[in-house]
C-alpha cells in the first residue's frame, strides 16, 4: 500500500517516512500542498496520504476539499497533520474532507495504528470498487425486456418497432437471451382431447 | 534524545540523520525569519515561525517550540514590534538547541 507525505519540513518528512516504512508502506514524499494535490489527482493516486495542515501554495484542508471534490469509486485516505490541535480546527479539518486528523509532534505508535486503520478502510473500498465494476459489467452483457409491449389479444404475437409481428418466443428470446422448452400445460392437454386433436 | 529515538522507532542513524538535517536546515531558516521581519513580511514571518516550531517539536524543544508559537501568534495578530523581541529570545534558545545537538552528536557518533 502506498502513501504520500506532504509537508514542507524536512526533519517532519524524515521521521515519518521512517515510522511508515518501517510499517511496511512504501512512501511518496512532496513538500507542498499543489505537488500533493497533482500526485492526488493522477492517474494512480496513493492509498494514503499525510498532510500537513500549513504548506506553501495550498494548505492541507484546501487540498481534501479539492480532493473529495473529484469523485472516486475507492478514494485515497486523506490524515491532515495539525500542530494546533483545538477542536475547531479538528472540525474544519473533517469537514473540509479529512477522513482522519493526527496532531504533531506524531506518536509512532499513533500513526502505524491510525495509518492500518485507513488502509483497512482504503481496502475495503478497493474491494467494493471491484464488485461494483464487476456487477456492472455483468448488467452490460444483460438484455432487459422493459417498456410497453403491443401483443395480440388473440395469437399472442408481439409487434415489433418495426411494425413486425413476431411469435412471443422469437420475440422474448431477442430481446432477453431467454430460451425457450416448449411442452403443454395441462388444461390445454385437456381442450385437445376433447377437440379429438391429442390422445394421452 | 530518548523522545526523536522513540520517534523514529530506535533506529539510532535515523535518529542522527534527523538531527543532522535539522542542524543543516535551522540556522538558514532563522536568518531568513530575521530578514522578513526586518522587511515586515508579516505571511513570511508566519509561516517561517510555524516551519520551526513544527520542525523543534519533534527534539522535545518545549522553549523553542512555545516561543516560536508565540512569534507566529504575534505574527497573526500583525505586532510586529512585539514578534522583532520574541524573535531575540527565540534566536538565543535556538542556538542553544543547535548547540546542544551538536555536542549530542559528537558525543554519540553514529552507529547502526
Amino acid at each position: 500500500m502506498r502513501v504520500l507525505i506532504a509537508d514542507d519540513d524536512a526533519v517532519t518528512t524524515r521521521i515519518l517516512s521512517k515510522i511508515i516504512t518501517s510499517a511496511g508502506y512504501a512512501v511518496t514524499v512532496v513538500s507542498s500542498g499543489a505537488e500533493a494535490l497533482e500526485a492526488l489527482q493522477a492517474e494512480d493516486p496513493p492509498d494514503i496520504a499525510l498532510l500537513d495542515w500549513v504548506m506553501p501554495e495550498m494548505d492541507g484542508p484546501d487540498v481534501c476539499k479539492a480532493v473529495k471534490a473529484r469523485e472516486r469509486p475507492a478514494p485515497t485516505y486523506l490524515i491532515l497533520l495539525t500542530a494546533k490541535g483545538g477542536s475547531t480546527d479538528v472540525i474544519a479539518g473533517l469537514e473540509a474532507g479529512a477522513d482522519d486528523y493526527l496532531v504533531k509532534p506524531v506518536n509512532p505508535g499513533e500513526l502505524r495504528a491510525r495509518l492500518n486503520a485507513g488502509a483497512r478502510i482504503v481496502q475495503l473500498q478497493q474491494s467494493l470498487a471491484a464488485h461494483v465494476q464487476q456487477l456492472q459489467d455483468a448488467l452490460a452483457s444483460v438484455k432487459t425486456l422493459t417498456g410497453l409491449v403491443p401483443i395480440c389479444g388473440y395469437c399472442k404475437s408481439i409487434r415489433d418497432d418495426s411494425d413486425y409481428w413476431h411469435r412471443v418466443e422469437e420475440y422474448i428470446s431477442d430481446h432477453t437471451g431467454a430460451q425457450f422448452s416448449h411442452g403443454i400445460c395441462p388444461s390445454c392437454m385437456d381442450a385437445l382431447e376433447k377437440r379429438g386433436v391429442w390422445h394421452s | 534524545m530518548p523522545g526523536l529515538l522513540a520517534r523514529v522507532g530506535g533506529d539510532t542513524a535515523a535518529m542522527h540523520g534527523v538531527i543532522a538535517l535539522f542542524l543543516e536546515d535551522t540556522p538558514p531558516l532563522v536568518a531568513t525569519l530575521r530578514e522578513k521581519l526586518d522587511a515586515k513580511d508579516t505571511a513570511a514571518v508566519l509561516h517561517l515561525a510555524h516551519a520551526l516550531k513544527g520542525s523543534a517539536s519533534n527534539f522535545d524543544a518545549t522553549t523553542v517550540t512555545a516561543l516560536a508559537k508565540d512569534l507566529e501568534a504575534r505574527a497573526r495578530a500583525g505586532d510586529l514590534a512585539a514578534a522583532q523581541s520574541v524573535f531575540l529570545e527565540l534566536d538565543a534558545e535556538v542556538s542553544r538547541l543547535l548547540t546542544s545537538l551538536e555536542r549530542f552528536r559528537r558525543q554519540a557518533p553514529c552507529v547502526s
